[in-house]
């Protein structure tokens, strides 16, 4: 056991904080929009707030520090072209603005607006089965980091995984977006601060000319040149490049950017948080390099192992478990299960919010807003579940980092496509749209099922690889929504979209 | 140092200081954000306790 009674007790407080939040937010939820949107009353720095905590998760943490350990340098690319993705979105406005303006709740619902419900109906499904099974590894990667930050026994993974699903659980269902939003403000100062702090002692603990003198003699120029990298190349950027457009539009995050109070808040909120995003993805991976330096040296004690191999999602938290200060090593696993928290209620309140409001309402549209709140709270309940199973279960082939690139893909590539499709071409119809979500919604099962299943033959496996796939993925959509809508142009005419207009609620 | 390990040792510099810097602007500005989001949502379960 690393911890002693200080870091212990930072925890329990933070935990008290949290939860006391939860339930005395309780009375201000009066309806479903406070419930699910927080009333759209959310003001710029505290949607900035929000989302930066939402989408800094322990799960990003976990996943960007093992691609840190296994790409070197090289891994950083993936950081800048977020960043580029983000300053293109705050600039533009791309998506997020006109679904403001239109005062959409969710994605999936734009989708019945300028197409047709079962095309709703379809987008919703595929945004589901997408983020279930991305956010199907939150908690497994999580627990393991409490594990070894902790110093528990492996056998006391599942428990763990039971424990942090019940917490979330907890406040999620009992408080809504209210307490989701509030928490994240606390969650906020608390993770960006040890992420700051851990990144100092992480590489002073090894040294920065070590670390670069480690990466270049064990990955040699592929280690800082992403194209020549081994684990990435040129295939891996030209996947992201595609995807750029896109960046920061998995739903929990847009039903950050439909909370606020208008389009133009939204639009704003993307500029300035995607500020963050460059250090959000790269301090986590310098943790994973200065590990990949201090596993590399002699007086390191053994990294795990999985199946016979080194376990590389375990490399970080060892790492930081052998030289954060104690006191600060609670901080931090308190900053991370706020990072856990602050994703995973969101997440879960965003998946049951699509399943209730566009795939339940377009069929029952009578439920009232008692009813739609229960329905939710028992989804989210469903989805939890549901993600301890497969969890459990599911190991990806590749990295992390990479099963979550591919299921950002199955959505990006089939409902956001679509989406931009609808906003900005007007020949955009319902067959092409169907077309093209099916297409893109299907060919990343091929890589998340069949690849290193040992069904395919050899000489094929490069066709269900995760990069190849990705690109495929974003090219058939593009082909199948322009060819279907100019065919059916006659027989299914676009509908035109009136704008609601631009200002307040 | 050779210009991928030199380009990112100022990128990873750059990305630090502007995370510190968002840091800073969120909680000053967020926290009175709360405040105001506080007061709406009070007026929005009066308005609709007195219809119910």
């Amino acid at each position: 056991m690393n911890f002693i009674w200080l870091d212990w007790a930072m925890i329990v407080a933070f935990l008290l904080l949290t939860t006391g939040i939860a339930f005395m937010t309780r009375r201000l939820i009066s309806n479903y929009d406070s419930f699910l949107l927080a009333g759209r009353s959310l003001k710029l720095y505290l949607g900035m707030a929000t989302m930066g905590a939402t989408e800094l998760g322990l799960v990003t943490l976990m996943y960007f520090s093992e691609q840190g350990y296994k790409s070197g340098f090289s891994a950083f690319a993936i950081g800048v072209i977020s960043l580029l993705g983000f300053v293109f979105v705050g600039k533009t406005g791309f998506i997020i603005k006109g679904l403001r303006d239109l005062r959409m709740h969710t994605i999936a619902e734009f989708f019945g607006l300028r197409y047709s419900r079962s095309t709703q109906i379809v987008a919703a499904i595929i945004t589901f089965a997408a983020g279930l099974m991305n956010m199907g590894l939150f908690l497994v990667l999580g627990a393991k980091f409490l594990l070894y930050m902790v110093g528990l026994p492996p056998e006391a993974l599942p428990y763990l995984m039971v424990g942090l699903l019940l917490l979330v659980l907890l406040y999620t269902v009992v408080g809504g977006m209210v307490s989701v939003v509030l928490t994240d403000y606390v969650q906020f100062i608390i993770l960006f601060t040890s992420v700051v702090l851990t990144t100092y002692f992480a590489i002073t603990h090894v040294g920065y000319d070590a670390v670069i003198a480690a990466v270049q003699i064990e990955r040699g120029a592929g280690g800082f040149d992403p194209f020549l990298s081994d684990d990435l190349g040129w295939l891996f950027i030209v996947w992201l490049v595609f995807g750029l457009p896109f960046t920061g539009m998995w739903p929990p995050a847009l039903s950050r950017a439909l909370s606020t109070v208008d389009g133009e808040t939204s639009r704003k909120l993307y500029g300035f948080i995607g500020l963050s995003f460059l250090g959000r993805a790269l301090m986590p991976m310098m943790w994973g390099i200065c590990a990949f330096a201090y596993f590399a040296g002699a007086h390191a004690v053994p990294l795990p192992m999985v199946d016979g191999a080194p376990d590389t999602a375990a490399a970080m938290p060892v790492y930081l478990s052998q030289i954060l200060p104690n006191g600060l090593r609670g901080l931090v696993v308190a900053a991370a299960l706020a990072a856990l928290m602050s994703t995973f209620d969101s997440y879960l309140l965003c998946w049951s919010s699509i399943l209730v409001n566009d795939i339940v309402l377009p069929l029952r549209p009578e439920l009232k807003d008692r009813q739609k709140i229960l329905l939710t709270r028992l989804s989210v309940v469903g989805c939890g579940l549901f993600v301890l199973g497969w969890g459990y279960l599911y190991s990806p082939p590749e990295t992390f980092f990479r099963f979550m690139a591919i299921t950002g893909t199955m959505y990006s590539a089939s409902v956001l496509l679509t989406t931009a499709m609808g906003l900005y071409w007007k020949k955009a119809n319902t067959p092409g749209t169907l077309a093209s979500l099916c297409v893109a919604g299907l060919l990343p099962l091929t890589t998340i099922f069949l690849d290193g299943s040992g069904i395919v033959p050899p000489a094929y496996e490069w066709m269900i690889e995760d990069k190849v796939v990705g690109i495929a993925t974003f090219v058939a959509s593009v082909v199948f929504i322009v060819v279907a809508s100019l065919l059916t142009q006659k027989s299914h005419p676009p509908k035109v979209l009136k704008p609601v207009g631009t200002g307040g609620n | 140092m050779t210009g991928w390990q030199t380009a990112w040792t100022w990128i990873f510099g750059i990305a630090v200081f502007l995370f510190f810097l968002v840091e800073v602007v969120v909680v000053v500005g967020g926290a009175r954000d709360i405040g105001d989001m506080m007061r709406s949502l009070m007026g929005q379960a009066d308005e609709n306790r007195e219809e119910s």
